[in-house]
């Protein structure tokens, strides 16, 4: 199937991919949209540059108009995620949507001048969206490669929105990740992770989790096939040997 | 479940220190007051001959996660570090419901 990355994607049943690859500095981002019944849930926003917010502003008003807007999930604190926020929160209003991230994420939203009150989350915690009986869970992963980052598992169609971890430089991008993407993870990962154990930690938690697909913020979707040879070279990486 | 003396007190120790440090003698005096802690902190400290010391360790978790936010992280962290039972008022609920579904279920 040929994909227009000018237009939003619809990767599962209700959830959408509206990103934009970056085929020059390699640094494509990776926002989710999730539509549940008349809830509406952004993972990781992005950037506040025109170049990037004009593009993912007009990919979830494909979808639906910017003020319907009731949840922004932020896996961790970088610009790369989290400066537009302030843009939804103009258009839906203050603390007329739900911040959600962790307690230590939660402290540097007010740098971005977000007004709104955060809803924190913490190892397991579970939210129920929608109308289907839809479960966000909420899953830490400290240290990959911020203190307070986590990754969100989606139950109904079994998505890992994996924020950077499983994340990938890719100057010539797919949306969905080849047979040699774990060579592109080792080039990223390799360069922002620092500590094998904190890789182990996560790999363990997520261990018996069903996931039928990967969303991490850069680089490509891992579909189910893919996944457990992604994660047996994730366990043998190299990580914190930049000097 | 039973605690660890020694670990508790190196536990409470630290805990207290650094609030003399970065709170003040006189906000921890109180909080160890109404927690029923020692706040003299030396060289070696010893949990207080206290029956309910597990009660009195709790409170002062509770009372100096009050602090802010920075300071509940810290009391998790250390609590971890020294194997201390982490109050359930220091947790979260686990199950939740978006802000959005519960306003629609008291509209209705």
């Amino acid at each position: 199937m040929k994909i227009d990355p000018e237009k939003a994607i619809e990767v599962k049943p209700g959830i959408w991919w509206i990103g934009w690859p970056d085929y020059q500095a390699g640094f494509s981002n990776n926002p989710y949209l999730i539509k549940d019944g008349e809830e509406i849930v952004i993972i990781d926003p992005g950037s506040r540059l025109d170049a990037h917010w004009s593009i993912v502003k007009r990919k979830i008003e494909s979808i639906v108009p910017l003020e319907k807007i009731t949840m922004v999930i932020a896996t961790h604190q970088d610009p790369d995620l989290c400066a537009c926020i302030p843009f939804i929160e103009d258009a839906v209003g203050v603390d007329n949507f739900e911040l959600v991230t962790t307690d230590r994420t939660s402290l540097f939203m007010p740098y971005y001048d977000i007004k709104s009150e955060v809803t924190v989350v913490e190892d397991g915690d579970k939210m129920e969206i929608g109308d289907s009986g839809r479960i966000l869970e909420f899953i830490t992963s400290p240290y990959l490669h911020f203190p307070g980052a986590m990754v969100v598992y989606e139950t109904l169609e079994k998505i890992l929105f994996s924020s950077d971890i499983f994340g990938a430089f890719s100057v010539d991008w797919n949306l969905y990740a080849n047979e040699y993407y774990h060579e592109a993870i080792k080039s990223f990962a390799e360069t922002y992770m620092s500590d094998k154990r904190h890789i182990i930690n996560f790999l363990d938690k997520i261990k018996n989790i069903d996931i039928e697909l990967i969303c991490p913020q850069h680089g490509s979707l891992i579909k189910k096939e893919l996944i457990p040879k992604i994660i047996g070279v994730m366990r043998n990486l190299e990580v914190g040997i930049w000097k | 479940m039973e605690i660890n003396h020694q670990q508790a007190a190196e536990f409470a120790q630290l805990l207290i220190m650094r609030g003399l440090g970065l709170y003040g003698d006189k906000k921890m005096a109180k909080i160890c007051d109404d927690s029923g802690m020692d706040c003299r902190v030396g060289s070696s400290y010893e949990l207080p001959d206290n029956e309910n010391i597990e009660d009195s360790l709790k409170k002062l978790m509770i009372n100096y996660s009050k602090f802010n936010l920075p300071a509940k992280m810290t009391v998790l962290v250390l609590a971890k570090k020294y194997g201390m039972l982490i109050p359930e008022e220091l947790k979260s609920s686990k199950k939740k419901k978006s802000k959005y579904r519960q306003k629609l279920e008291f509209k209705s």
